[in-house]
C-alpha cells in the first residue's frame, strides 16, 4: 500500500516541520523539501510500470514506438520539471524555479524536435 | 394431264426450300461488335485491376458485359448492389480500426497530461507538453488524411482515364448510328471538357481541400477560434467550385445535344428517302439501312451501359474507403470528447469535414461522368424515329 506510506510520510513530515517552525525554521524547510523527494521517489518507480503499459498498448495496435516514446518522455520531463520548480517554490525561491521551468521547456524541445521535424515533412510532401 | 403435271411441278417447287439471303438481327449486331475495337478500354481495365484488389473488377470482362446488356442478361437488383457494398463496407472496416486506436492513445495520453498538470499550480512546462502530444496527433492525422487525398486523386485520374479510353469506341458507334453531326460535335467537346475538369480538380480542388484541413487543424491549436471566418470562406468556395465544375459540365454537354442530334435525323431521313427512291429494292433497302443503324445504336448504347457499369464498379471501393476515413474520424472526435480537450476533438472533427469534401469531390465528379455518357447513350435514341 503505497499510499498508506506516502500519506504516513506526508503527516509525519507535516508533524515534525510544525513542531521545529517556532525554534529552527531552516530545520523545518529540509524537513518539507526531503519529504518532498521521498514521495517522488516512490511515485517514479510506478511510472516504470505506466511506461510498460503505454509499450505494451502501442505494440496491441500497431504504432510506432517512437512517437509514444517522445510523448512519454515529454510528459516525464514536464513532471519532474515542475515537480522540482514546485519544490523550490515552496523553499522561497522562485527565481531558481524559474530557471527550471525554462530547463524543462528547452528539455522538451529539444526531445520532441523529430516529430517537429516529421510534421514539417508531411506538410512540404503534400502541398505541393 | 400434262397441265396437271406442270401445275404439279410448279407447286412443289413453290414448297421448296428457298435460301433467302438476310440475316437476322442476332448475326448483325454480333458482327458489328467483332469488328470494334475494346483493345484501349481492355487495357485500361487491366490496368485498373493491377492497381489495387476490388473483388468487384477481378471478373470484369467489357465486351461481356456489353453482350449481356444487348441480350438483356444483366441482373440489376437493388438487393444484389446494396449486400455487396455493405459486403465491402464491413470488409474495409477492419484496416480503420487501429487509426481509430491509435488517435484515442494519443489523445487518451494528452488527456492524463491535463488532469496531472492541474495537480501543479503553474502550468507552463505541462503546456509546452500538450502541444508535443498535439503534434504527434497532426502527424497521425495528416498521414492517414494523405492517403484519402491520394485515393481520390488517383480515382479521379482513373475515371478520367476510363472515359478518354471508351470516348473513340462509342463515338465510333454514335457515327454508324447515324448520328455524324453529334459524334463530329461532341468529341472535341467532352475530351476539352473532361480535360479541363481534370486539371481544375487535381491543380486546384484537391491542394485547396488540403489547405484547408491543415488551416482548420492550426486553427484549433488555440482555443480562440482565430481563422474561423476564413475557413468558413474556404469551405464555401470548394462547395461552390464542386457545384460550378458540376454546372459547367453538363451545360456544356447538354447545350451541344440540342441542336445536332437534329440536324442528325434530317441527315439520315434524307438518306434514308434517297434509297427508297431506288426502284424495286429501295423499299427492302430504306428496311435494312434501319435495321443497320438500330444495330449500332443498340451496341452504342449497351457499350454506354457498360462504361458506366465500369465507372460504377471502379469508383464505389474508393468512396466506401473516404467514408470510412470519415467516419474513423467523426467516431474518435465522439468517443474522446469527454476524456480529451476541447482542441484535440475540434482538430479531428474538422479533419473529418475535410474528408466529406474529398467523397463529395469524387462523388460528383463520378455523376458528373455518368451524366455524360447517359447524356452520349439518351441522343441516339433521340434521332431514329
Amino acid at each position: 500500500m503505497e499510499i498508506g506510506q506516502i500519506v504516513i510520510i506526508g503527516l509525519i513530515s507535516v508533524a515534525l516541520a510544525l513542531m521545529l517552525e517556532k525554534h529552527n525554521p531552516e530545520w523545518s524547510m529540509y524537513i518539507r523539501i526531503v519529504a518532498g523527494i521521498l514521495i517522488f521517489f516512490i511515485i517514479i518507480q510506478k511510472l516504470g510500470i505506466l511506461l510498460e503499459i503505454a509499450k505494451k498498448m502501442s505494440e496491441k495496435i500497431d504504432m510506432d514506438f517512437v512517437y509514444i516514446g517522445i510523448v512519454f518522455k515529454v510528459l516525464g520531463i514536464s513532471y519532474i520539471s515542475e515537480f522540482g520548480a514546485q519544490l523550490c517554490k515552496d523553499a522561497g525561491e522562485s527565481s531558481i524555479a524559474s530557471k527550471i521551468e525554462f530547463a524543462g521547456k528547452v528539455l522538451i524541445i529539444t526531445v520532441s524536435s523529430p516529430v517537429m521535424l516529421a510534421l514539417i515533412d508531411i506538410i512540404s510532401d503534400i502541398i505541393p | 394431264m400434262k397441265k396437271v403435271k406442270i401445275l404439279l411441278i410448279g407447286l412443289l417447287w413453290l414448297f421448296m426450300p428457298v435460301k433467302a439471303y438476310s440475316q437476322s438481327v442476332d448475326e448483325i449486331w454480333t458482327r458489328q461488335i467483332e469488328s470494334l475495337d475494346f483493345s484501349r478500354i481492355d487495357q485500361m481495365v487491366t490496368n485498373i485491376k493491377s492497381q489495387k484488389e476490388n473483388p468487384f473488377l477481378q471478373g470484369f470482362d467489357f465486351k461481356d458485359i456489353v453482350i449481356k446488356s444487348i441480350k438483356g442478361e444483366l441482373d440489376f437488383s437493388l438487393g444484389n448492389i446494396i449486400k455487396s457494398i455493405i459486403f465491402l463496407f464491413f470488409k474495409e472496416m477492419p484496416a480503420y480500426f487501429s487509426l481509430i486506436g491509435k488517435l484515442m492513445v494519443i489523445s487518451m495520453l494528452s488527456a492524463f497530461l491535463n488532469s496531472l498538470a492541474e495537480s501543479f499550480q503553474s502550468k507552463s512546462t505541462s503546456n509546452v507538453a500538450f502541444y508535443v502530444c498535439y503534434m504527434v496527433l497532426i502527424i497521425l492525422l495528416l498521414q492517414s488524411f494523405q492517403i484519402a487525398i491520394q485515393l481520390s486523386q488517383s480515382t479521379l485520374e482513373n475515371m478520367v482515364l476510363i472515359i478518354q479510353a471508351s470516348l473513340p469506341a462509342l463515338l465510333t458507334l454514335m457515327m454508324a448510328s447515324g448520328e455524324l453531326t453529334s459524334g463530329a460535335v461532341y468529341e472535341p467537346v467532352l475530351l476539352f471538357a473532361i480535360q479541363i475538369m481534370g486539371v481544375l480538380i487535381k491543380k486546384i480542388l484537391l491542394p485547396f481541400i488540403f489547405f484547408t484541413a491543415i488551416l482548420s487543424v492550426i486553427n484549433s491549436l488555440s482555443d480562440k477560434n482565430l481563422l474561423k471566418k476564413m475557413l468558413e470562406l474556404f469551405n464555401q468556395a470548394i462547395d461552390w467550385l464542386i457545384k460550378g465544375i458540376a454546372i459547367l459540365f453538363i451545360a456544356l454537354m447538354s447545350l451541344s445535344s440540342f441542336t445536332a442530334p437534329v440536324l442528325d435525323g434530317i441527315i439520315n431521313r434524307a438518306a434514308k428517302t434517297a434509297v427508297g427512291v431506288v426502284p424495286v429494292v429501295g423499299e427492302t433497302l430504306t428496311g435494312a439501312v434501319d435495321i443497320v443503324m438500330n444495330c449500332s445504336l443498340l451496341i452504342k448504347n449497351a457499350v454506354g451501359v457498360g462504361v458506366i457499369i465500369l465507372l460504377a464498379v471502379y469508383c464505389i471501393l474508393p468512396l466506401i474507403k473516404i467514408l470510412l476515413f470519415f467516419m474513423v474520424y467523426k467516431l474518435t472526435a465522439a468517443l474522446i470528447e469527454p476524456i480529451s480537450d476541447k482542441r484535440i476533438v475540434n482538430c479531428i472533427s474538422d479533419t473529418g469535414e475535410a474528408c466529406i469534401k474529398l467523397f463529395s469531390l469524387v462523388f460528383t465528379s463520378s455523376l458528373i461522368f455518368i451524366v455524360a455518357i447517359t447524356i452520349l447513350i439518351g441522343i441516339g435514341s433521340m434521332t431514329l424515329n
